[in-house]
């Protein structure tokens, strides 16, 4: 269905449009640098996304040209490639991955007038910001802390936690959220630090985990930190529950983490996995062809965030940024996150979110959908 | 507390193997080598080939495979660091001393810039060719491999001791960093001796980038960056110029950092460990030590 609409929506478009000139996109990534990684899967997302739009006549008949911009993960180089895009005068903005770099870059396009269609940035701070020309289609740190640690203290028993966090805009406010709603779900939480994301080396804060004992421990951020601290710990004889995050799920964290990742939890956001849509089916089906990489949650928001464009400019009936931002809060399709729809401050009406276990077999079994809506 | 003393012994083994580098550089021709931090990334990334493939010729002998990729991974990136030195060094050196940083400084972003490039941006997976089983001591924990980590760092600084005090070209370093221009008319050949210590600094750099990529299983292009500036740390916390110095240094600054993360919120390690650094030089400005290479026996 969301095939056809979208082919709808850019077929119409094509024959109001009639221009050789092309709809200009600046993409902003970390291509490179610690969290290329999200940055590259992104980038494969949403060029698949923009091939499939040109390939159904482009966006009201004009084909998306598209101005990649590496961010590598830092906030001023994020600011560059925003004054890039405002110097290139493009249509419309997708990205920037990391909530560090996006809260700095979106100043630069709101006072051009831009749209930006956030990918994955996922910082609380960016709804209350008030942006009128924002919406992003990941879900809100603080709310999958909240469920997170909803489900440590009610399915996974857990009295006693320690929370980590990666000390960055991402870490700290799903940590913060999780801290604040264990508690609140009466568990007692006996630590909460931040570690160095850079760092090889974590026996000495481990240490102090080993000695209090918790039944629980929480780590919020990224692959690598995550899988070193897990099997660390299990080989410093911790044998506490560990429960991660969505930005953690995927093959490179068992890699990194190895044997010790079976049985360790995280939410994954959105439930790419549950979703069956023909979007997602494309994306996936593509994906796993021309890259052998599995869908995952972050690609997913990536391409619909490029498909949310498609709708905006079919919307507007315009490829104008101005007439994009009149129309982009009220965009609505089924892309490969499911059912997309907006909030006014910009975020996303409702957020599937699954928790993921990691089987003896070194793959993920979804223990639980859950629902959010906000 | 044994627990903490072990995490920060077995992390300033890593400092001190590069701080070792930055003092034998420093003591022989006043440079801060930054290009160092790089060789370190570089010792990972040809770890990252060449154990697995010795792994394969040694099938049932991990331990040899590990072994074998240490000299041959810390031969290779030593061979590359007397590379530096003839291009980015020896062309200089009668330059301003910030020419030679600088030229240094770009050798660091270089190298990282090509592993980037020709291997990849993502972080890497180093899988060891042994297994890395816990031991206990003292009712605390520590692995085979942070064993193999410790007892590298000091077995390799006790060679370049005696190699230093004891060789033939030991004498040449000692010669030229005490005088340049003695060391000449002394029939010592300075360009020589000086490629011989990059090459030394740099194998060094690189077996550490070894032992910590197989140690915790992963190895990225940025890897080098902040043990780089901990192992500087640790060279002028001791002493830059002196060996022992280094050593001190490193292993200060490891138990520092793993002491402070005990005691406070670990947010704090970094601000205890340079609070430190920053206390002995208001009070000892060169460092612990104030030996340098040419004093040593």
């Amino acid at each position: 269905m969301a095939c056809v609409t979208v082919l709808a929506a850019v077929t119409l478009a094509g024959c109001s449009g009639g221009s050789s000139k092309d709809f200009v996109l600046g993409i902003g990534l970390p291509l490179t640098g610690s969290n290329a990684t999200y940055g590259v899967a992104s980038q494969d997302s949403e060029q698949l996304a923009v091939d499939y739009i040109n390939a159904h006549g482009g966006i009201l008949g004009r084909q998306i040209k598209v101005i990649w911009w590496d961010t590598k993960a830092d906030p001023a180089t994020g600011v560059a490639g925003a004054q890039q895009f405002v110097s290139k005068h493009v249509n419309a903005v997708v990205g920037f991955f990391n909530s560090d770099v996006t809260v700095p870059a979106i100043r630069i396009l709101q006072q051009a007038n831009i749209p930006l269609f956030g990918d994955n940035p996922s910082t609380p701070k960016l709804a209350s910001l008030h942006l009128t020309n924002f919406i992003r289609l990941t879900g809100d740190d603080a709310l999958e802390g909240v469920i997170q640690g909803q489900f440590a203290v009610q399915k996974l028993h857990a009295k006693t936690v320690v929370a980590l966090d990666d000390q960055e805009a991402f870490g700290e406010a799903f940590a913060q959220a999780f801290v604040d709603e264990v508690k609140k779900e009466g568990a007692t939480v006996l630590d909460y630090e931040g570690v160095d994301p850079t760092a090889n080396d974590y026996s000495a804060i481990l240490s102090k985990v080993a000695s209090l004992k918790p039944d629980l421990l929480e780590f919020s951020g990224f692959y690598q930190p995550a899988g070193l601290l897990v099997k660390q710990a299990r080989q410093m004889g911790i044998k506490s529950l560990y429960f991660t995050d969505s930005a953690v799920y995927g093959d490179k964290y068992l890699g990194i983490a190895g044997k010790a990742a079976i049985g360790t939890y995280m939410t994954n956001n959105p439930a790419s996995s549950q979703t069956n849509t023909p979007l997602q089916k494309y994306l996936s089906d593509t994906l796993s062809s021309k890259y052998q990489i599995k869908v995952d949650g972050i690609d997913a928001n990536a391409f619909d965030a490029v498909i949310a464009v498609s709708y905006a400019a079919q919307l507007a009936n315009s490829i104008k940024p101005a007439d994009l931002i009149k129309v982009m809060h009220d965009v609505k399709f089924q892309g490969a996150t499911g059912d997309v729809s907006f909030l006014p401050d910009g975020d996303r009406a409702q957020v599937d979110y699954t928790v993921e276990e990691v089987t003896p077999s070194m793959t993920y079994k979804t223990l639980q959908e859950l629902k959010e809506v906000l | 507390m044994v627990q903490e003393l072990i995490n920060g012994i077995v992390v300033g083994a890593s400092y001190v193997l590069l701080a070792l580098g930055f003092s034998l550089v420093y003591g022989l021709i006043r440079l801060i080598n930054f290009a160092q931090v790089s060789l370190y990334t570089l010792g990972a990334y040809f770890a990252l080939a060449a154990t697995p493939l010795l792994a394969s010729w040694f099938p049932g002998n991990g331990w040899l495979a590990l072994c074998l990729s240490i000299l041959i991974c810390g031969l290779l990136t030593g061979i590359v660091g007397v590379g530096v030195a003839a291009v980015a060094w020896w062309p200089i050196r009668r330059a301003p001393t910030i020419s030679m940083l600088v030229s240094s400084l770009a050798v660091l972003i270089l190298i990282e810039a090509l592993i980037e490039v020709i291997v990849s941006p993502l972080p890497m997976v180093v899988t060891a060719p042994v297994d890395n089983n816990i031991h206990e001591f003292l009712g605390s924990h520590f692995s085979s491999l942070q064993a193999v980590m410790l007892v590298g760092g000091v077995v390799l600084t006790m060679v370049l001791y005696q190699f230093i005090r004891l060789t033939r070209f030991g004498r040449a370093i000692r010669a030229v960093a005490s005088n340049t221009d003695s060391a000449i008319v002394l029939g010592v050949n300075v360009q020589a001796t000086v490629f011989v210590v990059f090459g030394i600094a740099a194998a060094l750099a690189g077996v550490s980038g070894v032992l910590v990529s197989t140690t915790y299983g992963v190895a990225s292009f940025t890897m080098g960056e902040i043990v780089g500036l901990k192992g500087f740390t640790a060279a002028v916390l001791g002493g830059m110029g002196s060996l022992w110095g280094a050593v001190i240094g490193g292993f200060t600054l490891g138990i520092l950092e793993a002491m402070s993360t005990y005691l406070l919120p670990s947010q704090w390690t970094a601000v205890v460990a340079f609070a430190v650094l920053i206390l002995v030089l208001a009070f000892r400005p060169t460092g612990i030590l104030r030996t340098r290479v040419s004093e040593r026996a």
